[in-house]
């Protein structure tokens, strides 16, 4: 799919023309976002299981990753780690900055069934 | 006339000023969405985006029938038709469904990729709303799926969102008719569930998606009846569901019965984003296929959003059938859009609380979607906003005039005021507010007498105030 639209279907061609400002391109490195349900109990900690999307540019944008991680709340960068948006379960950003380190990446699809937690999934995962 | 595809419905919305193509380069990731947001909130036209970033050659129609007017397009009236008339049409159509017939095969079968070929993220999938848990590229669809016990196909419009480049997560609700027959006959025999999400059918094929219609009956005649000619059905793609042949994009997959995935949270049609997360459904996807240049169709949902129409609209009918079937001497129903289907008013023949006491009942029995209903006498017309605020406020007693019932399993877990809690278990209430005199107070002695032009002054002063208006050159 390169072409352009097509839209000989239309009747007549009229658009609103020009190139709009995208205002949403990453200024740093993009790291991930991930979703919690209870913010305060989010302190540092390892062996965490998270579903972790990425925020890399492009068409990938977005796609999910279970894993098992670190995370860390510090002003600066910890080595080895990424950057780390939390949010929660209404989608309101929990102010960080947080890190985060993926220690194991877990199979894409949870075990359970239709209209089960997912987080009860990831926490029954066993950790190191 | 009525449409055989979106195509033409979009050259129709162009032609009556209804559509406007946005050619500048506009990102899925936030921008389309928050601009279309912004155009449904202001009752604008629809939007076709046909310049996404990472998406050359595709394009997004964004709230194909979030306006009365397109409504009243895409049903073959003109424009400017009434709402009321526009319920009447829907009301009249209804009731002669057209079973679809079955062809060969449809446009979208130009595109075809299966199993390893299958990549989610060769489709245009709009971050919708930000904060929102992924992108979705189920909104303004239409889900097919199938009862093996009686054979019955549903068509639904619930909500996916990409997991990952061959899985879909989604939410139907577990009170709807894809969620009670997965939880009812799929998941008691450990067997994945077929579904077949269309994308971008003729606008009257997503009405009857969107339809408050009985479990057992078939949208796709309802579809038939709206249009007044029989849907052309073919078989998805990699599976033996009869999908729309005019879709623009087929994504065909099975729920599965024992693997789930992160869903939502997601801005919803009542407006808000209530935090519900982490307890849907997860699809394996099997096959895509799509036209050439496909136009992906998005229901940019939040406050006046396409279902804040079309469910209403369906919604009313199928409350005042309902309300018929059990006695009640109903007139009109109207769910106003601004009331993101949470909110009915109901216009009854004769009122009182054991009426409204009986509304509520029946409007809480099974599911119960709406939280609050307004009862108005006959006099009253449920399409006018002002009428209706004028009754509630001043006919509405407020101690013996509200009515509460409170249940639990069948409630909107997607209610707002609700708490996590409430949510979660589908708990919740609906209040009735009775705006109708008691029937007991005597017409001639007891019941006000409304202070206004139509009501106060004789017939033959009415009509010498209207033969002199121009005269003494009032507007």
């Amino acid at each position: 799919m390169s072409r352009a639209v097509d839209r000989t279907f239309l009747p007549e061609h009229t658009s609103t023309g020009g190139e709009l400002m995208n205002t949403n391109q990453p200024a740093t490195e993009a790291g991930y976002e991930t979703f919690v349900r209870n913010p305060s109990e989010m302190h540092p900690a390892s062996d965490l299981a998270l579903v972790l999307r990425d925020l890399a540019p492009g068409r990938r944008k977005y796609l999910a990753q279970n894993v098992i991680a670190h995370i860390v709340c510090a002003d600066t960068r910890p080595s080895g780690f990424a950057p780390l948006r939390m949010r929660t379960a209404v989608g309101n950003e929990v102010p960080g900055p947080w890190w985060v380190r993926v220690q194991t990446v877990l199979p894409a699809r949870l075990p359970g069934a239709p209209y089960t937690s997912v987080f009860d999934a990831l926490d029954a995962f066993p950790r190191d | 006339m009525t449409f055989p595809e979106l195509r033409s419905f979009m050259a129709a919305l162009q032609g009556s000023g209804d559509l406007i193509a946005v050619d500048g380069s506009v990102d899925w990731d936030l921008e389309l969405g928050a601009i279309s947001r912004r155009m449904g909130e202001r009752d604008g036209p629809t939007l076709w985006f046909t310049n996404v970033r990472d998406y050359p050659g595709q394009s997004v129609l964004a709230n194909p029938l979030a306006t009365w007017r397109r409504t009243a397009i895409a049903l073959g009236l003109a424009p400017e038709t009434a709402v009321q008339t526009i319920h009447q049409t829907y009301e009249q159509r209804e009731a002669m469904p057209l079973a679809p017939v079955e062809i060969p095969q449809g446009g979208f079968q130009a595109n075809l990729r299966q199993g390893d070929q299958v990549d989610l993220t060769e489709l245009i999938a709009p971050m919708v709303h930000e904060g929102d848990g992924g992108r979705y590229i189920g909104t303004w669809d239409l889900v097919v799926s199938r009862d093996p016990r009686s054979g019955w196909t549903n068509w639904g419009a619930y909500r996916f969102m990409l997991h990952d480049e061959r899985t879909l997560t989604g939410w139907p609700r577990p009170t709807s008719h894809l969620g009670t027959v997965l939880r009812e006959v799929y998941l008691p025999r450990h067997e994945p569930m077929p579904v077949a999400i269309v994308i971008g059918a003729d606008p009257l094929s997503h009405l009857a998606a969107c339809a408050t219609y009985a479990i057992g009956r078939d949208e796709a005649a309802l579809a038939g009846g709206l249009a007044g000619v029989p849907v052309a059905v073919c078989r998805a793609p990699a599976c033996d569901l009869l999908v729309p042949a005019n879709a623009e994009i087929v994504i065909s997959g099975n729920v599965l019965p024992d693997a789930i995935g992160m869903e939502g949270p997601y801005g919803e049609y009542s407006g808000f984003r209530t935090g519900e997360m982490g307890c849907g459904v997860l699809v394996d996807v099997t096959a895509i296929a799509y036209r050439n240049d496909p136009v992906h169709t998005l229901d940019c949902t939040g406050f006046k959003d396409d279902a804040a129409i079309v469910t209403a609209l369906t919604g009313a009918v199928a409350v005042k059938r309902r309300l018929e079937r059990h006695g009640i001497p109903v007139r009109d129903v109207y769910l106003p859009p601004e009331g993101a289907v949470h909110t009915a008013i109901v216009s009854v023949s004769d009122g009182g609380p054991t009426v409204v006491k009986t509304i509520l009942d029946v409007l809480t029995a099974r599911r119960a979607l709406l939280s609050k209903i307004i009862v108005v006498d006959g006099d009253v017309d449920v399409f006018a906003m002002d009428e209706v605020m004028h009754a509630f406020s001043t006919r509405c007693h407020p101690g013996r005039g509200i009515h509460v019932a409170s249940y639990s399993g069948r409630g909107n877990g997607l209610t707002p005021s609700y708490s996590p809690e409430e949510r979660a278990t589908l708990s919740g209430a609906t209040v009735a507010f009775d705006c109708t005199w008691p029937p007991d107070w005597d017409s001639a002695t007891r019941v006000p007498v409304r202070a206004a032009f139509a009501d106060t002054y004789g017939e033959e002063l009415q009509q010498q105030v209207l033969e002199c208006w121009s005269a003494l050159g009032l507007p």
